[in-house]
């Protein structure tokens, strides 16, 4: 039984340069990592639902689909992060931390939740999927501690065709972790350690 | 009607697509596929609710832009039922933009997930329906009036509406019956996201003449009749469900 769930950042950053070029009818080498995929590719929503379903895929993980500022805001306050559709202050900060990968810069001023889009780069997906499979491993590793629920069998290994783990010894399934709620929780830690006045 | 019938309704995690899923699970069928792309939990809680009336249901994940995700789904039906009796082609998915700012690669995209899935997933469903059956696509007003920034649906929405034409001839000897069901405006949440989504109700409740906007309830009653034996003799028709709204505006 494969027992991989985690990959190099170098597998990681090729299979996401390939959905990415792959998306856009574009060859991997005209894909520039840290390139603004709307800006420099005309890259549109669709393109970016076809990545994130070929990503899934290929690593079995569930990647963030809503927004994540609003739900965090639904744990923490309405409000703290966006007010009338512009990000706050600490929006702004919380985005500076969860997003190296973007010019710090562009994180100041005036900034609306609309325009964020226009800041996805194929680092944000490696970001994303590196973060997600981290959080796999970690619920793996939660799941042989504590036993299959079924049938206490600590012979638990992910799924090779879903985002799920299999029991091999009664093959009751679980869940990967849901991308929405891990990164949720990413911005509430970053939020009281780091950002709250 | 449909009792130990196999059925998959794409874009069936939630809006009109869960509210076909929900009608059809009413007539006791043998199993119902929730066809979604990446909104996995909302698929599960359709599934669920499905599961709640009795039938067994299975969440199944497609990219139907990709001609092999749509091959790999209709083979993962095959395996789990061995057979299929009803094909909702309901998913639909576009960029919204004026007709002169419509790239080639946007149109592309567009008539591939909209269109060409629906031929796809015809064909595939015939391959399937070995004793007859039932295929309805969704349609909506914009294939044959004039909306704002939805050339690129309009057109494949059109397109789907003359290839359900040809499919209802050349299926007709197969028993398989074929038909489109056009909504005007039904209120979902992913109608309500749209920028001017309470104007245009406004405007839409304004014209039609029962006064208010449709539900994805109103557009499941339609689809589940033209999966009935009452519907045989409608082949290849597009059946506006607007309340009258395109009668008047």
């Amino acid at each position: 039984m494969i027992d991989q769930v985690t990959f190099s950042p170098a597998e990681v950053e090729s299979t996401v340069v390939d959905a990415v070029a792959k998306s856009l009818l574009l060859k991997p080498s005209e894909i520039a990592i840290n390139a603004s995929l709307e800006d420099a590719y005309g890259a549109e929503s669709l393109d970016m639902l076809e990545i994130v379903f070929a990503l899934e895929k290929a690593f079995r993980i569930r990647l963030p689909h809503e927004n994540i500022l609003r739900g965090a805001e639904q744990k923490l306050g309405e409000g703290i992060f966006v007010r009338q559709g512009i990000l706050t202050e600490q929006g702004l900060e919380i985005l500076r931390r969860l997003r190296p990968e973007i010019d710090a810069s562009l994180f100041t001023g005036t900034v609306r939740v609309h325009e964020l889009g226009r800041l996805m780069t194929a680092q944000t997906f490696v970001r994303l999927t590196l973060r997600l499979l981290e959080s796999k491993e970690e619920s793996l590793g939660v799941l042989r501690e504590s036993g299959c629920s079924r049938c206490g069998s600590r012979a638990i290994y992910p799924s090779q065709k879903a985002a799920e783990f299999v029991c091999h010894d009664c093959n009751a399934t679980y869940p990967v972790p849901n991308g929405d709620a891990v990164l949720v929780e990413d911005v509430t830690k970053i939020y009281r350690e780091n950002v709250r006045p | 009607m449909l009792a130990g019938k196999v059925i998959l309704v794409t874009g069936a995690s939630r809006g009109i697509g869960r509210a076909i899923a929900l009608r059809l699970a009413r007539e006791a069928p043998a199993h119902i596929f929730v066809g979604y792309c990446l909104q996995h939990d909302i698929a599960a809680q359709t599934v669920a609710a499905i599961e709640n009336l009795g039938v067994p249901a299975t969440a199944i994940a497609a990219d139907l832009g990709q001609v092999e995700s749509v091959e790999e789904m209709f083979r993962a039906i095959n395996h789990r039922c061995g057979r299929l009796d009803v094909f909702i082609s309901n998913a639909a998915r576009a960029s919204f933009r004026p007709a002169m700012n419509i790239t080639s690669r946007t149109w592309d995209r567009t008539m591939d997930l909209n269109a060409r899935a629906f031929l796809l997933g015809g064909q595939l469903s015939a391959q399937l329906m070995k004793d007859g059956g039932s295929i309805v696509a969704l349609s909506s007003l914009g294939s044959h009036f004039y909306a704002p920034e939805y050339l690129a649906l309009g057109a494949a929405k059109a397109a789907i509406e003359a290839t359900a034409r040809y499919l209802a001839v050349e299926l007709a000897p197969k028993k398989i019956n074929v038909n489109v069901v056009c909504g005007g405006l039904i209120e979902t949440e992913t109608t309500q996201l749209h920028p001017h989504y309470e104007e245009l109700k406004r405007s839409v409740i304004a014209k039609t003449p029962e006064g208010r906007v449709g539900t994805p309830e109103d557009v499941a009653g339609v689809v589940a009749f033209l999966c009935s034996p009452e519907a045989r003799w409608i082949r290849g028709q597009t059946i506006v469900v607007d309340g009258g709204f395109s009668l008047v505006s």
